[in-house]
């Protein structure tokens, strides 16, 4: 098992190496890329701080806990998009390289993940990250407890998010052929998720939850960490965060069966 | 000198193309749409906690009429489309195709993206504004209306010539995409795309009105709704005018360049 555990490792970072070199073989490129992900983060600050300045803000929640708030949603997206690209996942499987990835002796949906990322993500992971440790410096008062469960919080929603967006390109993949469209999608989950649930109404929160389960990567661990909810709420989200990764995993291996070599 | 019918009939055929994706323009407007709805939800709460019901001189039925005409707006200006072509006839060499037809490049480019953006004026920006307008009981004068034309098609023009000039550098770059991506996150933030640009300080807004990036988003926006006086509106248009010509003239000395550095090779 360990040494499974290992080959698997081994696997994620030569991958990871191998497109880390091919990123950074265009520098300019990549850095206006990185850039171009730090934005996000620059307009969730910008939002966030002319509403606290022109009024009282979102109800229940200070200028620096909705400074936390966008900066896990943009640090969620950020990791999603590091994992998996949907378009490139889908023209993989367009024009046939996807074979290759059923002909290695690893788990599909982990040879997704290790293969089909936007590197230039990082950019808002780390500009998410930076606003997050200045959102929680200022805030003042944080249990570090709280904090701690809510990073565990956090990773589970992270996990599940990414298994959501593995299961809707396979599935676009099989029903259109296509998936421009699954971006725009992860584009919206980010913006919605930078601002609490409770303003999108009951539909929003069980949509954000269960449907598009942003909500679980961002929300939830930010009313932990400021004790917003309890322990034993968490440890529920916790459990649909789980539940949830492993309904979509099981989805995303059954529809690959769909898959239809296309030669190249 | 080629005759107008081989234009009309190469537009024809793009429209035609184009109106043959209709999951993609019915996707589009829908997530456009939801993009402004997300901002009406938060500045809802926020005015529902304030209350009030005028923030920076912007009542909340102000602020949801602005980010519905926003949506309708984004539908046009939001990317030149103009880019994904040059990029890729660029990368592919199909741009040694288009420089020996008897048709200049710019002139195909046009009526590669006009079509595009007519069909998602026409199916997109259209209903949302009528719409909005109609449901919303809007007071709107005429001339609010032919000067938000006015600023469209400044805003339009714009866009695709920044489209353009970004393209161009296509040749020397091999990907545009980060940069053009750069480029649109900077006119929506600085244009009014996420903010209106009335939250902002006084001074900050003023400075913005007179740069390009307001033309793109909030000087449309807020002359629809009546939130720019006529004679302001003449001014703006004057100063969008010349922001077009300097782009323009930009466009024309870059693709100069650009064109004596193109090599196709094979094919």
């Amino acid at each position: 098992m360990l040494d499974r555990i290992r080959q698997y490792i081994v696997m994620f970072i030569t991958s990871q190496r191998y497109m880390w070199l091919s990123f950074l073989i265009y520098r300019s490129q990549a850095i206006v890329w990185a850039v171009v992900w730090m934005f996000s983060t620059l307009a969730s600050f910008i939002s966030i701080s002319v509403i606290y300045e022109v009024s009282s803000g979102i109800p229940g929640w200070s200028y620096y806990q909705m400074l936390a708030l966008a900066a896990l949603s943009n640090m969620v997206i950020g990791i999603v998009s590091y994992l998996i690209r949907p378009w490139d996942l889908i023209m993989l499987m367009r024009n046939g390289v996807f074979d290759q990835f059923l002909t290695k002796p690893y788990n599909t949906v982990a040879l997704i993940l290790s293969r089909s990322g936007a590197k230039a993500s990082v950019g808002s992971i780390i500009s998410a990250l930076a606003m997050l440790i200045y959102a929680l410096a200022n805030q003042g008062n944080m249990s570090i407890q709280a904090v701690l469960v809510a990073v565990v919080l956090f990773a589970l929603g992270a996990g599940a998010l990414t298994m959501f967006v593995v299961f809707i390109s396979v599935l676009s993949y099989v029903l259109f052929r296509s998936g421009n469209y699954i971006q725009w999608l992860i584009n919206i989950a980010g913006t919605t998720s930078n601002y609490p649930l409770p303003i999108y109404s009951v539909a929003g929160i069980v949509l954000l939850t269960l449907g598009l389960p942003v909500g679980l990567a961002t929300f939830y661990p930010a009313e932990l960490m400021f004790l917003k909810i309890d322990y034993q709420l968490s440890i529920g989200i916790a459990c649909i965060s789980v539940i949830l990764a492993f309904l979509f995993y099981k989805a995303s291996m059954y529809l690959l069966r769909f898959y239809a070599s296309g030669g190249g | 000198m080629i005759e107008a019918g081989a234009y009309a009939a190469a537009f024809k055929v793009n429209f035609k193309n184009m109106l043959a994706y209709k999951m993609d323009i019915v996707l589009d407007l829908s997530f456009t749409v939801l993009s402004s709805l997300i901002f009406i939800f938060v500045w809802a709460a926020v005015y529902y906690s304030s209350n009030t019901n005028v923030i920076s001189g912007f009542s909340l039925n102000g602020i949801i009429a602005y980010y519905i005409v926003l949506a309708a707006i984004s539908e046009v200006t939001g990317w030149p489309k103009i880019i994904n072509n040059m990029e890729e006839d660029m990368k592919e060499g199909g741009i040694a195709r288009f420089l020996i037809r008897p048709m200049n490049y710019t002139t195909q480019l046009l009526l590669e993206s006009v079509p595009v953006d007519m069909v998602f004026f026409a199916f997109g920006s259209l209903p949302i504004l009528i719409g909005v307008v109609a449901l919303g009981h809007l007071n709107i004068q005429a001339s609010a209306v032919l000067f938000f034309a006015v600023f469209m098609v400044i805003a339009y023009l714009m866009i695709n010539i920044i489209g353009f000039i970004i393209g161009s550098m296509a040749i020397y770059l091999t990907s545009v995409w980060g940069v053009a991506n750069a480029i649109t996150w900077l006119f929506g933030l600085a244009g009014g795309s996420i903010v209106p640009l009335m939250f902002l300080p006084q001074s900050v807004a003023n400075a913005l009105m007179l740069t390009p990036f307001a033309f793109m988003y909030y000087i449309p926006d807020a002359t629809l709704l009546g939130l720019i006086p006529a004679g302001a509106a003449v001014q703006s248009a004057f100063i969008g005018a010349f922001w077009v010509l300097v782009f323009a003239l930009l466009a024309s000395i870059i693709w100069n360049k650009a064109k004596r550095d193109i090599n196709a090779v094979g094919g």
